[in-house]
């Protein structure tokens, strides 16, 4: 028999499949799904958007034959098929109504193609249908090359930083694509974080997603893949978290919203939870201004290389840090030239250089830490174990993944503050560089 | 029944065509349609298909005698589905064989805009000249399928 995991192209959308079933009385109907999804090797879900002679049909009979068509080849398949429920929420529906939306925009069907629920199907045979069918093109890379070649540069890192931008690079130079970041789940803000990003004009590191929000929030929500192969409006991404924003008043009148780097109008998305020992860490998020640029094996390639990216975050975190010989605390020379004003919300530790949004949460709530313990200490250098332990800090948990907030808080201040930065000192230790006088400015809830 | 005068135009049209049919075990047969002609009563159609293509469908029709069609323009979606239990095969008439390379052309125009070759539509499509054959039957019942809160309609009666 012929497996379906060899005919996952058939399932993307692109040629429009034929449902067949039979009434109690013998009646033959025939109908078009829009998406006859891939579940698993041994199961499909067809979209159910309206009640149908279809639906009635499987209900009475669950019996039905499906025609799907390779978009490349036209070799066409018959599919068995043996309904076995309906799902309304989830992982699957969710997946399946993204994609819905995709080829509902695609097809100029937007707000007709609504997802009431993901027809579950056991396919208890496959068979190529007779006719003629055209020779297969040659894939554009070798998969499996690219995820050898990319995991063994993700197994060099030692840390967070370098792990980062070494995943982004290998998704270009093996994988070819060119858009895309990784944002980390912040526990206690129910958002996501962008703390690295290429392809963009501006990195976007620190800009926030919502859970729940376009693919990449119901990626991290569900903590599944969703794939979306056309241009729709409907996940586009900035329209997504804008309305989120509004809705969820985020502005507190500060205006520390810093904008999401994505394409304006992505063609193809694609969100990968990142997930190590069972727990949601980030999100894997690449997108193109191409249709149809990734498909079922790609979304498989990028699974296994979130997953290593994962683990390998994973592990890091767990690295033990240099203990501090001696802590002297040598007292920093003042620095000359104009002072600069750093203002501190305790409300939502928003932090303000002269004027320009910084950081806010955990991030800034750290960089505070540090400035404090500069201005009044003259301390400079610092280690992850010491700002674990301060209760002051009143750190999320262990989980929260205190390294990704020392690289997100290191990027922003590349990006925006030439008068401050951290410069890494060894495992787990840090310097604060500060090359003008600060003047501080608290200001309590 | 018989269908409008702008169902048989649509029916003949560059729409795409799919047949269904089931054997007595009420396990279903598909194939897809190279063509369709309306009589000039409009109250019978002649679907053109490939034989060695519809072999299920052609053998389902022959012992069961029902039939559902669909045609769908891609352009718009519209989609109507007509059902028949009145159905014969026959040869193919002079005449078929050219219909059937008009519809592949009025199918081409139609789905080569959204991306498809013309090398998929021709092997979507493909038949042996000598392999062409017919099911007539008689118009049962006609629905919209055309996706929205009307779908699965029956229509009235011309």
């Amino acid at each position: 028999m012929i497996a379906l995991d060899d005919i996952r192209a058939c399932l993307e959308g692109d040629v429009p499949s034929q449902i067949a079933t039979c009434a109690r009385d013998g009646t033959p109907n025939l109908s078009y799904a829009s998406q006859v999804h891939y579940v698993d090797s041994a199961h499909v879900a067809l979209s159910f958007q309206f009640f149908n002679k279809t639906r009635e049909n499987i209900l009475a009979h669950p019996h039905a034959t499906a025609m799907v068509v390779n978009p490349d080849t036209a070799a066409a398949y018959r599919l068995d098929l043996e309904y076995l429920r309906t799902e309304s929420q989830g992982a699957l529906f969710e997946s399946m109504k993204a994609r819905l939306a995709g080829i509902a925009s695609h097809t100029g069907m937007a707000g007709v193609f609504v997802l009431r629920g993901a027809d579950v199907y056991r396919v208890s045979g496959i068979a190529l249908m007779p006719g003629r069918v055209l020779s297969n093109p040659l894939p554009r890379r070798n998969l499996m090359t690219a995820l050898r070649t990319a995991g063994d540069c993700l197994a060099a890192c030692t840390d967070l930083d370098t792990l980062l931008d070494a995943a982004l690079e290998n998704l270009e130079l093996r994988f070819g694509i060119r858009h895309a970041m990784v944002l980390m789940l912040d526990c206690a803000g129910q958002n996501l974080y962008t703390v690295a990003s290429r392809g963009y004009g501006e990195s976007g590191i620190g800009s926030e997603t919502p859970i729940g929000a376009g693919v990449i929030g119901v990626a991290a929500l569900h903590r599944t893949s969703i794939r979306i192969s056309h241009m729709s409006s409907e996940y586009a991404y900035h329209r997504a978290i804008q309305a989120s924003a509004r809705s969820a008043g985020l502005q507190h009148g500060l205006g520390e919203v810093i904008p999401f780097p994505g394409l304006n109008l992505p063609h193809s998305q694609l969100a990968v939870p990142i997930v190590a020992a069972g727990r949601l860490q980030g999100v894997l998020y690449v997108e193109s201004p191409d249709d149809r640029a990734f498909g079922y094996e790609t979304e498989d390639a990028l699974g296994v290389l979130a997953s290593q990216v994962g683990y390998a975050m994973h592990l890091l975190q767990q690295v033990q840090e240099e203990r501090v010989e001696s802590d002297p605390h040598p007292v920093a020379p003042v620095p000359a030239g104009n002072a600069i004003r750093v203002r501190h919300y305790a409300e939502n530790n928003s932090v303000f250089i002269d004027d320009d949004y910084l950081i806010k949460g955990v991030a800034g709530a750290i960089l505070w830490k540090l400035l404090q313990d500069y201005q009044r200490l003259g301390r400079t250098d610092f280690s992850n174990r010491e700002l674990r332990l301060d209760t002051t800090l009143r750190l999320p948990d262990f989980s929260d993944n205190l390294e990704a907030r020392l690289v997100l808080l290191t990027r922003r201040l590349t990006e925006r503050c030439n008068a401050l930065a951290l410069e890494k000192t060894g495992r787990g230790r840090f310097r604060l560089k500060v090359m003008r006088p600060l003047q501080l400015e608290g200001t309590t809830a | 029944m018989v269908l409008t005068d702008v169902q048989a135009a649509f029916v003949e049209s560059g729409v795409s065509i799919s047949a269904s049919s089931r054997d007595r075990n009420h396990r279903s047969s598909l194939a897809r349609g190279l063509g369709c002609r309306v009589s000039d009563d409009r109250g019978q159609l002649r679907l053109l298909l490939s034989a060695a293509r519809s072999a299920e469908l052609l053998s389902d029709v022959r012992t069961q005698r029902v039939l559902a069609t669909v045609y769908s323009l891609p352009s718009t979606h519209e989609t109507l589905q007509i059902k028949s239990s009145e159905t014969w095969i026959e040869a193919a008439q002079p005449g078929d064989a050219a219909h059937v390379a008009q519809h592949v052309a009025a199918f081409s125009a139609q789905i080569m805009p959204l991306g498809f070759s013309r090398d998929f539509v021709s092997a979507l499509l493909d038949y042996e000249p000598g392999d062409l054959v017919v099911v007539r039957f008689v118009v049962a019942a006609v629905y919209t399928q055309t996706p929205g809160p009307r779908a699965g309609e029956r229509l009235a009666a011309a």
